[in-house]
C-alpha cells in the first residue's frame, strides 16, 4: 500500500514537472506571436477563434475555395523572424492540395486557405497547435514554434465537376 | 489449368505501371487479383474528388498520393503482392531505372505526349520489353468501338484509338475500366506464354 502511495506521489511530481516545462514553452511561443503581431504596427490582421492570424496581402478576384476543391497555391514557410525554411520553389510548380483533406497540409494552412480568394494572397501566422505541434518536425522546425506562411492562391478546380 | 496454377506462374513476374489514374489504378487492381508477384507503380499526383468517378480510390483517400492509396488498396485485396510505389514524375531519364526488371510495362498516362514519351523511352532503353498502351476511352456506350491491336511483339494498343477526353466527353468508369482490364488481360496473356526465369528471381 505504501509503495503505491510512494509511486503515486512520484508520478504526480513528474507530471507536475512536465506541466511546468510545457507552460514554459507555451509562454515562449506566445511571446514570439505577440512580438510578431506588435511588429506589424498598423497593418490590419484578423484573428480567428482557432488562434490563426491572417494578414491579407492581395484581395484576389475569384471566389473562396470550399472543402473538396482542388487548389493550386504557391507558398513560403518561415519563422517569425522571416527566416524561410520551406517553399514550393524547389518543385518549380504550384502546390496541389484538396481543401479539407488535411493530407500533406497543416491544419492552420488548410483553415487559412478558406479565407483566400482565387488570385489573392495572404500571410498566415499559425501557432504550433495548428502547424507542427509540440514535437516540431525533424530538425527543421522545433516544437512550440509559430510559423509564418505567405500563400498565393493561384487557381481553384471545383471538386463538384 | 486451375487458377492456383495460373496464380503461381504469375507470382514470378514483375509488371510496371506508368500512371495511377483511371487506367493505372484499375489495371493494377486487376493484376493484383490475378496474383502478379511484383507491381511497380509510378505517379506524382494526389487523389481528387473528381477522380472517384473512375479511379480505384475511396473518399477517405482524397488528398493522398495515388501511389500510397493504391498500395494500401492492393494490400487489402492481396497482401502477398509486392508493390513498389514511386511518387515521381516519369521522364526519359528515370523510366529505365524505376522499371528495371519489369517483364511488361503498362502505359496508363492521360496525356498524349507522355504516352509517346514512354513508348519511345522503353523502345530505346529497354528493348524487348512489351508496352501495353491505352488509347481512346472517353465517354460512354459504343462497346463495339473498343478494340485490341498488336503492333508487334513489343507494342499493344487497347481502346477505341479515336476519342479524347474533354468537357463534353468525360472519361467514365465503365469504358475506362474496360480498357484498363483489357490492358491487364493482355499482360496476363503475354506472361502466361513466358517461362519463369528462376535464376533471376
Amino acid at each position: 500500500m505504501m509503495n503505491y502511495l510512494k509511486y503515486g506521489v512520484l508520478l504526480m511530481f513528474v507530471l507536475s514537472m512536465t506541466g511546468c516545462e510545457n507552460n514554459k514553452w507555451e509562454a515562449h511561443e506566445q511571446k514570439l506571436i505577440d512580438e510578431y503581431i506588435k511588429s506589424l504596427g498598423d497593418t490590419a490582421y484578423v484573428l480567428y477563434p482557432s488562434g490563426l492570424y491572417v494578414i491579407e496581402l492581395e484581395p484576389g478576384t475569384g471566389s473562396f475555395p470550399v472543402d473538396g476543391d482542388t487548389i493550386f497555391f504557391k507558398y513560403k514557410a518561415a519563422f517569425t523572424d522571416y527566416v524561410q525554411f520551406d517553399s514550393n520553389d524547389p518543385y518549380n510548380t504550384p502546390y496541389k492540395y484538396v481543401l479539407g483533406s488535411l493530407k500533406y497540409a497543416e491544419k492552420g494552412v488548410d483553415e487559412g486557405l478558406h479565407y483566400i480568394k482565387e488570385g489573392g494572397s495572404s500571410r498566415l501566422l499559425t501557432p504550433s497547435s495548428l502547424a507542427f505541434g509540440f514535437e516540431g518536425i525533424w530538425n527543421i522546425v522545433p516544437g512550440y514554434t509559430p510559423v509564418l506562411w505567405t500563400i498565393k492562391l493561384d487557381s481553384i478546380r471545383s471538386g463538384l465537376r | 489449368m486451375r487458377f492456383s496454377a495460373v496464380k503461381d506462374h504469375l507470382s514470378g513476374f514483375r509488371v510496371g505501371i506508368a500512371g495511377a489514374g483511371g487506367l493505372g489504378s484499375n489495371c493494377a487492381v486487376a493484376l493484383a487479383r490475378s496474383g502478379i508477384g511484383t507491381i511497380v507503380i509510378s505517379d506524382f499526383d494526389i487523389v481528387e474528388p473528381a477522380n472517384l468517378n473512375r479511379q480505384y480510390y475511396f473518399t477517405s483517400q482524397v488528398g493522398e498520393y495515388k501511389t500510397k492509396a493504391l498500395k494500401e488498396n492492393i494490400a487489402r485485396i492481396n497482401p502477398d503482392i509486392t508493390v513498389l510505389a514511386y511518387t515521381e514524375k516519369l521522364g526519359r531519364t528515370n523510366i529505365p531505372a524505376l522499371f528495371a526488371g519489369c517483364d511488361v510495362i503498362v502505359e496508363a498516362f492521360d496525356s498524349d505526349e507522355m504516352k509517346v514519351m514512354l513508348i519511345e523511352t522503353v523502345l530505346a532503353e529497354m528493348p524487348g520489353i512489351p508496352v501495353i498502351a491505352g488509347s481512346g476511352l472517353a465517354g460512354w456506350g459504343n462497346n463495339d468501338s473498343i478494340k485490341f491491336r498488336k503492333i508487334d511483339d513489343t507494342l499493344y494498343i487497347c481502346g477505341d484509338e479515336t476519342t479524347t477526353a474533354g468537357e463534353d466527353l468525360p472519361p467514365m468508369a465503365p469504358r475506362v475500366g474496360i480498357v484498363a482490364n483489357m490492358q491487364a488481360n493482355t499482360v496476363i496473356e503475354i506472361l502466361m506464354k513466358k517461362n519463369k526465369d528462376y535464376f533471376l528471381r
